[in-house]
Parts: structure tokens; sequence; C-alpha cells
């Protein structure tokens, strides 16, 4: 095995690391678990082939969610989606219609405010921050997110916080 | 009002099955899943465009090449002015008035060609010019400046031979049995013969202009009027051979080095042809 380094870890331990972060935005772009497996290998091998350089790990984290996203644009391109959206949100991944639990929310909105609500919410990370991963505007990203939040409030009722 | 988590997603379990295919991918070097390579149609008939192209604008080059190989005029070059060698020697009549010399060709230095020779001598002289010379000639005629007098002598027109098929323009047609060819003596400078591929010539108007080493024009200015108006027919290989007479139009030359230029109708010079006048 190589001793490659990517932001001083060693590559296993960048997959350990970020395999969670890394599958979870190839889900919440594909809805599907074996498309998101595909993708999910071709981000890391394009990591260990390109060993591009890092300033830090928060920089390696930016890099793979960056490339994920961009793989799964690829992967749509390529391939149609076999299931209707519909079909695909029934039968992804979760089923726990819990009025405060609203992960499965996410996959009914459309990819361009999941990819925005997932990393805000879920990886916390700043507008600024978002807007330079997906390769955006800042206000671009702002708009994004209200209407995201909209989305979501007509699905759960106003009374939602 | 209630909040909102994200609960399930945080639960959310990669499975392990994943983790460890992406760690096996130092082992293995391998790299991303490659996609079939596919040209697209717009790039495969974007290439076949190009090729096209430039197979066409190729033709012109190649033809300027092989132009150019054949004895065009430059300053100091081996101009020639083709003629005529007879295909059929075994005429005696013809064989006593001229013979075939060593083409100008040899000669580096200037030279000239070409008197009077009948169109229906000219023949498929293309490579090999070779110069007319009669034990008569005139010394007033053109010579190369070298041993090796170019001369000739005007012949008496051919009745048994055909005049050759010209090209569209029956004017332009040389006409073997035309008394004014046959009597005319030829001055300096006369009958200059030129030759190139069929297609520069066009419609089938050939003119000719004279540059002194000045490059000055003689004559006419006006390219297009009869004066400059010169002969022409086909020969063999699609080739054609142009003529031109000054004297005919009063244009007597002096001795000197003159350039004799022969042009299509639409000003694209086709031939060029240096002459000494001695």
């Amino acid at each position: 095995m190589d001793d490659k380094k990517f932001a001083g870890l060693p590559f296993e331990q960048v997959v350990r690391k970020y395999s969670d972060t890394v599958g979870k935005v190839c889900l919440m772009r594909l809805r599907n678990w074996a498309d998101a497996e595909d993708c999910f290998q071709n981000v890391f091998a394009t990591l260990y082939k390109k060993s591009p350089c890092f300033e830090s790990e928060e920089h390696l984290k930016a890099w793979l969610i960056r490339v994920s996203i961009n793989e799964c644009v690829s992967f749509l391109r390529r391939h149609k989606p076999l299931l209707p959206l519909k079909d695909a949100v029934n039968t992804a991944v979760f089923e726990n219609h819990d009025s405060l639990d609203i992960s499965w929310a996410l996959f009914e909105l459309d990819e361009k405010y999941r990819s925005v609500l997932y990393l805000y919410y879920y990886e916390r990370y700043k507008i600024d921050e978002i807007a330079q991963i997906l390769g955006k505007n800042s206000s671009t990203v702002k708009t994004l997110l209200r209407r995201g939040k909209e989305k979501l409030k007509k699905i759960y009722g106003s009374d939602v916080k | 009002m209630r909040k909102v988590n994200f609960n399930s997603l945080k639960n959310l379990q990669i499975p392990d099955a994943w983790t460890k295919k992406a760690i096996a991918i130092s082992g293995n070097n391998e790299g991303p899943k490659k996609t079939p390579f596919v040209i697209s149609r717009k790039v495969l008939s974007l290439v076949a465009c190009l090729v096209v192209v430039c197979l066409v604008s190729s033709i012109p080059l190649i033809f300027k090449i092989n132009n150019d190989i054949l004895p065009v005029s430059t300053e100091n070059s081996e101009n020639i002015s083709v003629t005529v060698s007879r295909e059929d020697d075994n005429n005696p009549a013809k064989t006593e008035k001229e013979h075939k010399e060593k083409p100008t060709k040899e000669d580096t230095e200037n030279h000239v060609v070409i008197e009077k020779t009948e169109p229906s001598e000219l023949v498929e002289e293309t490579n090999t010019p070779s110069i007319n010379s009669s034990v008569d000639a005139k010394p007033e005629e053109s010579k190369t400046p070298t041993q090796k007098p170019s001369e000739t002598v005007p012949e008496e027109p051919d009745a048994t031979e055909p005049v050759e098929d010209f090209g569209p323009s029956g004017d332009n047609v040389i006409n073997p049995d035309s008394p004014e060819d046959s009597s005319d003596t030829p001055k300096p400078g006369d009958c200059v013969v030129g030759f190139s591929p069929s297609f520069l010539v066009g419609d089938g108007k050939i003119y000719c202009r004279i540059y002194d080493k000045d490059d000055n024009i003689l004559g006419n200015q006006n390219l297009f009027s009869d004066e400059h108006r010169a002969s022409f027919y086909s020969g063999f290989g699609s080739v054609y051979y142009y003529i031109y007479s000054p004297s005919k139009v009063g244009l007597n030359l002096e001795p000197g080095k003159y350039r004799y230029v022969f042009y299509n109708e639409h000003t694209v010079p086709i031939c060029n042809v240096t002459v000494v006048v001695e």
C-alpha cells in the first residue's frame, strides 16, 4: 500500500473518517443505495488517483463533498433514473415518518434544495462555505436555503420550527 | 412550535463493505470506474469536415507544386519555352528543316526559344522541352547566349496534319494553313511558347504581357486588349501550350531580357517565360 498522505492523514484513515459524509451526500443526491455506492467508490478512487494537496482537513472534507456532488451529477447524466421520483422516495432510505424527524422529507425536495439543506443543517456548514463547495454565489445559497425551508414547512405544516 | 431534526439521517449507517472496498483501492490502484469512450456525432462530423477541407485545399497546392516544377520563369532561370518536337521523325521533309537539340533546360543561363513552330508540331513535350533549330536560321533570331544556339526556321505548314482540337475559343486556334503564319519571318522574341495545366486556362482566353528587365510593361497597358491576345492549344496530358508573337502587334524587341507572362481572362498568371533577345 502506498504511503500517500492527504492533509497529513493516510488514505485508510481518510476513508474511515469521511465515508459517512461522502456516503450521505451521495445518498442525498441519488436517493438510491446502489447508485450511491458506485459514486462513493469513485470519489475515493479519484482522491487516491489525483492525490491533490490539501491545506487542512476542512479543505479535504470540502473537496470530498464537492467531488461527491460532481460524481452524482455525472452519474445522473449518464444514467437515466430507473424509478420515477415518487417510487424512489417510497422505496428509498427512510420509512420513519416521525413528525419531528424530517430526514426523509429532504428526499422529497428538489436536489438543489437538498444539498444546501443537508450541508447547512446536517454538516453545519456556513453559507459562504456551502457556496464555495457548490460553486455558487452566496446569495444564491441563501435563496435556496430559504426556499428549501419553506418547502419543508409545507410538508410538515407551519407549526414546525 | 415543534423542533425538527435529522435524527434518521444522522443514524443512517454507511455499510462497512463500502468502506473496505474504498480502502482496498489503495492496494489495487484502481482508478475510478471508467465510462466507455463515446465519440459524439458532433465530434465525428467536425473531424470529417476538417479532413475534407484539408483534402480540398491541398489539391490546388499539388497542382501549384507540379506547375512550379515545370519550367516557369524566374529570373535567372531555366525558362523554357517549349516546343515541339515532332512525333513523327520519319518524314524526311521535315527532318531536313529541323532537328531536335538538347533542351535549354540544361542551360542555367538565359535562353530563349522558339520560333515559329506550328501547333500541330507541338506535341507531347512536357518535360523535355526542345528547341527546333535549323541550319538556315537567321542570326537575328533569338539565341541562347551559350554555345548552343537555338534557332528555328519558319516552316511550311503541313496540310496533311490536321490541327488539333483546341480549347473553348476557336478564334485562338492556330491554323496551319493560315497564310500569315507561313509567310512571316519570325522576329526576335516571336513565337514564345509557354505551357501549364489546362485547368488554369479557364474560359479559353489567354493574354500575354511582356515585361522588360525593369519590369516595365511593353505595349498596351490594358492586358485585355487584342494586342496582348495569345494563342493556345491543347497538348498531351491536359497541358495547354500558349504562343505569343509580339512582332505581329507591332512590338519589336530590342536585344535584352524580357519576361513573357501569360494570363487567363481572370488576370491569373498561368505561365512565365523568360526570353533573351540577342
